[in-house]
């Protein structure tokens, strides 16, 4: 079972964590989990909808920051973080993976 | 609630700490208490939970430590033992430890404690770190607004300990609060009063805070309804029926919590300057980018573990404590003194000489493994306080991810190079029971530890193809065993989510606690171990088991073209790891390079030893331990003739 849903009237930019590029920042809209258990860590961990996060690189597993907290997950996790991402014309985003 | 405590003025207090992991608690603990009782912070195995006794203004306070809380609705087994022992009773005052920079993480624990009407305090740990991240706490806002008492807090340099220690040899005295509790939307506060007006029994949580859980679908809090709950069938019915859609209340009413917890921490947390970059920040940033992380790894991996544990502890000091005080004093002495004692030989036999209690499970305890597992001890202490095992995990988790495995099985698996025994205990360190079974399996098949090697180096290192063969026949039969395991067992890969802590440099103090502590919780464990091998090994030669099973294992060898004193090397390689070594060694320089090969690869994947045979069935029980030892067994044996039939195609030209 997946817990959690994208919610209807999903802003535009909206991308799942595993399809971000490093140093790209926005807002997580919804969370889907592969089980009802990962969901409630992510969400302990600060992972709420709303939350500000930011992915620093990709490989060999990715690595955000949400809030104050540094998170890594494996691209299954990464692909049900539903994040509204920021356009980043004004700061380049700095590589590293 | 508030602080209506039974205690009287010459009672006990009973003190509970709890709060997410990585916040401190162990260390609040060692501050309270002043020493360690028994282990703490030992991911897995803190389920044995620590108690303390601490001393101070003429009370008494009986301190216990939890394993890491996020959250009252528990995934973990910790979390659930830590849940356990909340509900429980029995304490007069929960302590929460917080971490000062993820407040906004640390409250929602802090308002479903008070939710669940328990007399909680929050200590708010780590300002230093928040205070370079250029953060500004408001303390006496954060109690006003919680409305319970508030303490910040240094703990690792002692900071704010004395008033945590007055203020809890003034607890029953202070007058009530009341503290913040999650207030949900109409419908969801409906469903609570429904199914908290069918709780009639006590659980140690508010009938309120039980039906909050209830609500969220929380597994034990729903059994525990089941069995005890005449109005179970309404309840179950609302708990389902409050679960449906797309928006079910198991996930609206932990949003209620964290917001409320933010709006909180938004108040009484402030940026007030610019968070500065600390070394150790940036350390931390290098270490997660595999360019630096992975040279990193493999030198902690070789310097911290091969050469510390395996090159010192099992190679130094066993050497001093096992051949300069066991071999050569002592264990000559108990025989003469066994033998003064008692005049029968199957008396004598038990206790001392070649597999005696003392002179063999004794020794092995303590001159063989406690120094190995000593030494560990202090380098995981090291690599668990600096906050490197994560970053560790994330590097590696890709790598292991074929094997059905996470990144931190790499640290039982490592350990395995130096004593199977021990990494087999290790293997409490991961979290699902599935990859624990997972990296037993692999120990038990085919993780050569330290007396192997030893053995294998010593006879194969004069013939360099020889080791190659064996080095790619171990690792092909691991590989291809950990694979097809990892596919056969049910369930499957737990998804990989971590956080990534600061790395922070570790305080002496606190390893030589951890170590201590952690040494005398192995000697409970293990030394049992090592005495039962002991009595295995005596009721083997009493009843006169041996010599039919050695006339087994002659059979298996004949088999793989072995000549038949081999067999003597597999069954003491296995029961007394020396006597393998020195077997194999003689035997060796009459053999062709191909027997030696074979003998070799064999005896690597082979059940490594006795004691670590005893380990897997205390550990994994004794249906999986037989399972797996089912598997291991004729898997050595056919990877064994397999190898000596190709050996022998290729001929012996090769050599």
């Amino acid at each position: 079972m997946v817990e959690g849903r994208m919610r209807t009237g999903t802003p535009p930019g909206t991308r799942s964590l595993a399809r971000m590029k490093p140093g790209e920042k926005g807002e997580v809209i919804s969370l889907e989990a592969p089980d009802h258990a990962g969901y409630r860590r992510l969400f302990a961990l600060g992972l709420v909808p709303g939350a500000t996060v930011t992915l620093l690189q990709r490989f060999p597993t990715y690595v955000f920051t949400a809030g104050r907290t540094t998170i890594a997950v494996d691209a299954g996790m990464a692909e049900g973080i539903w994040v509204a991402v920021r356009p980043s014309r004004n700061r380049s985003p700095q590589s590293r993976a | 609630m508030g602080w209506s405590s039974k205690a009287g003025e010459k009672a006990r207090v009973r003190v509970v700490i709890v709060g997410c992991p990585n916040v401190g608690k162990s260390v609040l603990f060692g501050r309270l208490t002043g020493r360690y009782v028994s282990v703490s912070n030992y991911p897995g195995t803190t389920v044995e939970v620590t108690r303390g006794i601490g001393r101070w203004a003429g009370r008494t306070f009986e301190v216990t430590d939890t394993p890491g809380l996020y959250s009252l609705s528990c995934i973990t087994d910790e979390e659930r033992a830590a849940r356990a022992l909340i509900m429980g009773g029995g304490s007069d005052v929960l302590l929460q430890v917080a971490d000062a920079k993820n407040l906004d993480r640390m409250l929602p624990l802090t308002l479903q404690l008070s939710e669940a009407g328990l007399p909680v305090v929050l200590i708010v740990n780590m300002l230093d770190e928040a205070r370079r991240a250029g953060l500004a706490v408001d303390l006496a806002g954060l109690g006003d607004r919680l409305g319970v008492p508030v303490i910040g807090a240094v703990l690792t340099r002692g900071e704010g300990v004395e008033e945590i220690k007055e203020l809890l040899a003034a607890v029953g005295d202070t007058g009530t609060i009341q503290p913040l509790v999650p207030r949900y939307d109409r419908q969801v506060e409906a469903a609570i009063r429904a199914v908290e007006a069918r709780i009639t029994g006590n659980y140690g949580l508010r009938p309120r805070a039980m039906a909050v859980l209830a609500l969220q679908e929380d597994p034990e809090v729903l059994d525990i309804l089941r069995a005890r709950e005449l109005n179970w069938p309404l309840v179950s019915d609302l708990v389902v029926r409050m679960n449906q859609g797309s928006e079910p209340v198991r996930q609206r009413i932990p949003l209620v919590v964290h917001r409320l917890a933010r709006r909180v921490v938004t108040r009484c947390l402030r940026q007030v300057g610019r968070p500065a970059l600390t070394p150790g920040q940036v350390a931390g940033d290098l270490l997660l980018r595999p360019m630096f992380g992975l040279p990193v790894l493999v030198a902690v991996i070789y310097f911290g573990l091969y050469r510390f544990v395996g090159g010192f502890g099992a190679g130094t000091l066993v050497d001093v404590l096992d051949r300069t005080l066991f071999l050569s004093r002592l264990n000559p002495w108990l025989d003469r003194v066994v033998d003064g004692l008692f005049t029968g030989e199957a008396w004598r036999e038990l206790l001392a000489h070649d597999y005696g209690l003392l002179t063999l499970g004794l020794r092995y305890a303590v001159a063989i493994v406690l120094p190995i597992v000593g030494t560990f001890f202090v380098a995981f202490a090291v690599l668990e306080d600096s906050g490197y095992l994560p970053r560790l995990a994330l590097l590696t988790d890709r790598l292991l991810k074929p094997l059905g495995l996470s990144g931190r099985a790499l640290i039982p698996l490592t350990l395995g190079l130096g004593c199977g025994t021990m990494a087999t205990l290790v293997t409490r360190t991961l979290e699902t029971r599935r990859e624990r079974l997972l990296a037993t399996f692999l120990l038990a098949l085919g993780v050569p530890c330290s007396a192997q090697l030893g053995v294998v180096m010593g006879v194969l290192s004069a013939r360099p193809h020889a080791l190659a063969v064996w080095a790619s026949a171990v690792v092909v039969a691991l590989l291809a065993g950990g694979t097809l395991a990892a596919h056969l067992l049910p369930g499957r890969a737990a998804p990989f989510f971590m956080e990534v802590p600061p790395l922070r440099l570790p305080s002496l103090g606190n390893i030589w606690r951890k170590t201590t502590a952690r040494m005398v919780w192995y000697f409970r464990e293990v030394l049992p171990v090592f005495l039962a091998a002991s009595v295995v090994i005596w009721l083997g030669r009493l009843t006169g088991v041996f010599p039919t099973v050695l006339s087994g294992l002659a059979g298996v060898c004949r088999w793989l073209g072995l000549p038949k004193e081999t067999s003597l090397v597999f069954l003491f390689g296995f029961l007394r790891r020396d006597y393998g070594a020195a077997g194999l060694h003689d035997l060796a320089p009459g053999l062709p390079a191909q027997a030696v090969v074979v003998a070799a690869v064999t005896l690597t994947l082979f059940v490594p030893c006795l004691a670590q045979t005893v380990l897997m069935f205390k550990e994994r029980g004794p249906v999986t331990a037989l399972a797996i030892m089912g598997v291991v067994f004729p898997t050595a044996v056919a990877v064994g003739y397999v190898l000596s039939r190709v050996l022998s195609l290729v001929g012996g030209a090769a050599w």
